[in-house]
């Protein structure tokens, strides 16, 4: 077990010595493997199997504490079993919180890559103290990526957490200057103030993701010096509105808003807007909101969670502006489908001119395919029109076979589809 | 593996056990170790390394001869890497991520090392010692505080048998 760099219990060492009288072998190479590349291999697993590996001999036991990825991540499922079970979730959270405790007190690794935490944790104040410590533990071993989703479904969400007050509180203010490649925050409260800060002090942040934070209003992202390339703000109730101008950008993901505003965006390809029809009307986004950076898109994701659309509201999303650079196109559609009768779905005016930009676009993407003529005569529609089209994907979101009908119509999609390819 | 000379773009490496091999000087690259050599103009004559068995650098080579004939796709290149590997065993494996180490090729060490991360995955501690020969030097006494020390790591670990 020569020439491990790392310490290993003295208890272990001495006995060894003494006990083992066996030779080493040549047998075992993976072990004489140098440290380095028995790292790399331990990061490829998870952070449980990772430290299962102490258990194989003594040259291992301290070698997953060195692995630069922290990702408490696998727990959920045995969580979401218990939804119903109070007494048992807490305790599961318990020994959570006791895990991710020990763990960052063995870690020895004095820099990390990626520090994740996906849990559900109710919000008292002993709690908060614990995420406190834990990002203060992240941020001291200069983490570059940075995942926090602390959702509580169950449980009460009406105190706030307030974790980041403790970090962010002047006296004992940690760094978050080493994040630079991601911070994502779920069902974490951050407030505009606090997100404007955090921007302000990881000056070298390429990918930021909230969700699912309420306590946001009017929020500003804006800065010539920032580097963000990515930046997802989505499903944050209270949002009024979302000025972005960050010329770097090349990447945006919002939830549909009326007081959505792009100003200096020249590097954005890349779109994905979650419609929400109480907020605000397609014609409205695109053009009004978006449409500064409309014409310099290569990819649209369009996803509408709504589904009773006018016929009014159906037509604007055939009536998208010209994209002249546009290469793919993404619309899904996220109802909860078994929850509605197929006919609920209003039927398009069939004669309604469809003005899809299909000059370039490569690729169609249609999730929640839904088997309804609207749905048919979409694809239709790209089939005729799209005269460089590549690729087109239909993810349905019903079983075929169910009734003679849609079967028919499907097959008959498919035919189109493949006489399609043959002309090209 | 038979050597060619003559053309201005083409490198004669030399194994540990002295076997010459010529390469193209654009897949040999592929190593930074030979790049900067290149780079360098240290590569006229015979390109030594020490570190490298021939049976090892044969394959090492096929490998950068394959890779580099792959135009710039990523999922050819990761399929290619994939049937690459998918018959070595875990010596070869062994050899071959200590060469690229040494080489400093990070595709194949990467490559290699996911292929030895995925044999050890979702395996009990015993079948992993069986499979690497590894040899258990720990006294029940000290196997049994490590395992109580990281009892959280065998959670929900289904394969109990024989750990």
């Amino acid at each position: 077990m020569g020439g491990s760099r790392f310490q290993i219990d003295a208890d272990f060492q001495s006995e060894k010595c003494v006990g083992d009288t066996s030779s080493a072998g040549d047998a075992d190479r993976i072990s004489r493997l140098p440290d380095d590349i028995l790292l790399d291999i331990l990061s490829l697993l998870s952070l449980k199997e990772s430290a299962r590996t102490s258990v194989l001999s003594s040259h291992w036991i301290n070698l997953w504490k060195h692995t630069p990825s922290l990702d408490f991540d696998d727990a959920q499922a045995s969580i979401d079993k218990l939804y119903n079970q109070p007494d048992l979730r807490k305790g599961e959270r318990r020994k959570y919180m006791r895990w991710v405790d020990s763990v960052c007190r063995s870690h020895e690794s004095p820099t990390l890559k990626e520090f994740k935490i996906r849990f559900p944790i109710n919000r008292s104040t002993r709690n908060a103290k614990s995420i406190a410590r834990w990002l203060r533990f992240a941020l001291s071993r200069r983490v570059r990526r940075l995942e926090l989703d602390v959702e509580d479904l169950y449980g009460s969400s009406s105190k706030k957490c307030c974790f980041l007050n403790k970090l962010l509180n002047p006296r004992t203010l940690v760094d978050f200057g080493s994040l630079k490649e991601l911070m994502s925050l779920n069902n974490v409260d951050v407030s505009d103030g606090t997100i404007e800060f955090f921007l302000n002090t990881c000056p070298l942040l390429e990918r930021l993701i909230v969700r699912f934070s309420k306590q946001m209003s009017r929020l500003e992202i804006y800065g010539p010096s920032l580097v963000l390339k990515h930046l997802e703000i989505k499903f944050c109730l209270g949002l009024e509105s979302l000025k972005v101008s960050v010329p770097s950008l090349t990447s945006l993901s919002v939830t549909s808003l009326n007081g959505l505003s792009l100003e200096n965006v020249p590097m954005l390809v890349d779109l994905s807007v979650h419609v929400v029809d109480d907020n605000t009307s397609l014609y409205r986004l695109f053009h009004r909101l978006l449409s500064r950076c409309i014409s310099q898109l290569q990819t649209l994701h369009l996803s509408l969670s709504n589904i009773g659309f006018s016929s009014a509201e159906l037509d604007e999303l055939w009536e998208l502006p010209q994209m002249p650079r546009l290469k793919k196109l993404v619309i899904e559609y996220c109802h909860k489908w078994y929850l509605y009768p197929r006919e609920d779905r209003q039927q398009r005016n069939e004669y309604a001119i469809i003005k899809i930009p299909h000059r370039h676009l490569k690729v169609f993407e249609f999730r929640g395919y839904y088997g309804c003529s609207n749905d048919a005569g979409l694809i239709s529609y790209v089939l005729e029109n799209c005269v460089v089209l590549e690729k087109i994907i239909i993810d349905h979101c019903f079983t075929l076979g169910n009734s003679d009908s849609e079967s028919k119509k499907w097959k008959k999609l498919q035919e189109r589809m493949r006489n399609k390819s043959l002309h090209h | 593996m038979a050597a060619e000379t003559g053309t201005p773009t083409t490198l004669t490496l030399k194994s540990n056990d002295d076997e010459l091999f010529s390469v193209a000087e654009s897949a040999a690259i592929l190593s930074v170790t030979i790049r900067n050599m290149v780079e360098d103009g240290c590569a006229g004559g015979v390109i030594p390394l020490d570190n490298v068995d021939g049976k090892t650098l044969a394959s090492v080579i096929t490998y950068m001869n394959g890779i580099s004939a792959i135009p710039a796709d990523e999922e050819k290149k990761k399929s290619y890497r994939d049937k690459f590997l998918s018959d070595k065993d875990f010596e070869t494996l062994a050899d071959m991520v200590l060469a690229a180490n040494y080489l400093n090729m990070s595709c194949l060490m990467d490559a290699v090392s996911a292929k030895i991360a995925q044999v050890m995955e979702k395996k009990s501690v015993g079948w992993v010692r069986r499979k690497f020969g590894i040899e258990n030097d720990y006294t029940p006494e000290e196997e049994a505080a490590v395992k109580e020390e990281h009892k959280w790591t065998f959670e929900g670990v289904e394969t109990d048998d024989d750990n």
